[in-house]
């Protein structure tokens, strides 16, 4: 058993505690010796009378700290209900995103898919362009052929008559 | 490449046509050369009309 000597307004007392407890019990008496100071200039000739003064003023500063913990417990409250629907909403935005990449792959593999035909079929016109301009070469080739030994033949009789 | 030589082949049918009109016989000469080339001009003009156009 450990005793702790503090002092309240006029006065010094001895408290019992447990060994290692004398630093904590020092503090809380320093506090309440604040509170008991408090009341200075208005302190009654019984100290019980001051004792008790300061007790109620330290009860009313601890039930304005209870109200702020109350506040405080329902911000939280509300500051926690808030981010979880923040989440819920980020979580919709994501999954909304994530349907419109799906729809935008679709349309995209769509697209190629359409390239890739409108690809193909300009190669076979321009193919079939090509044999159909290399059959008309070849029809006034011969021609040609024709019209120069025609020429010919004609020239020669004109000769002759 | 196949339009240069129908390009080509154009130019000889006119060169070739061009050698054509200029043996014609005029009135009064070689009544059967003229004929000849008449029917021959005919004939030319049948090709040309009974070629593929693409």
């Amino acid at each position: 058993m450990s005793t702790v000597r503090v002092t309240i307004g006029p006065r010094t007392y001895t408290i019992g505690c447990s060994p290692g407890e004398e630093p904590e019990v020092e503090r809380l008496a320093a506090q309440f010796a604040s509170y008991y100071e408090r009341q200075n200039a208005t302190r009654a000739p019984q100290e019980t009378q001051n004792f008790l003064i300061a007790a109620l003023i330290m009860a009313s500063d601890l039930e304005a700290a209870h109200g702020r913990i109350a506040k405080l417990d329902a911000d939280l409250d509300a500051a926690r209900h808030q981010a979880e629907r923040g989440w819920d909403e980020a979580a919709d935005t994501k999954a909304a995103l994530e349907a419109r990449l799906d729809r935008a792959r679709l349309a995209q593999e769509r697209s190629r898919r359409e390239v890739e035909r409108l690809r193909a079929a300009s190669e076979q016109a321009n193919s079939e362009h090509a044999n159909t301009d290399t059959a008309l070469a070849e029809q006034l080739e011969t021609l040609a052929d024709t019209a120069e030994r025609v020429a010919s033949e004609l020239e020669g009789r004109a000769q002759v008559a | 490449m196949s339009t240069a030589r129908t390009q080509a082949a154009i130019i000889r049918i006119t060169a070739a046509l061009a050698r054509i009109e200029k043996v014609r016989p005029q009135d009064g000469g070689d009544e059967a050369l003229r004929r000849e080339v008449s029917a021959t001009i005919a004939e030319l003009d049948t090709l040309i009309d009974g070629l593929e156009m693409p």
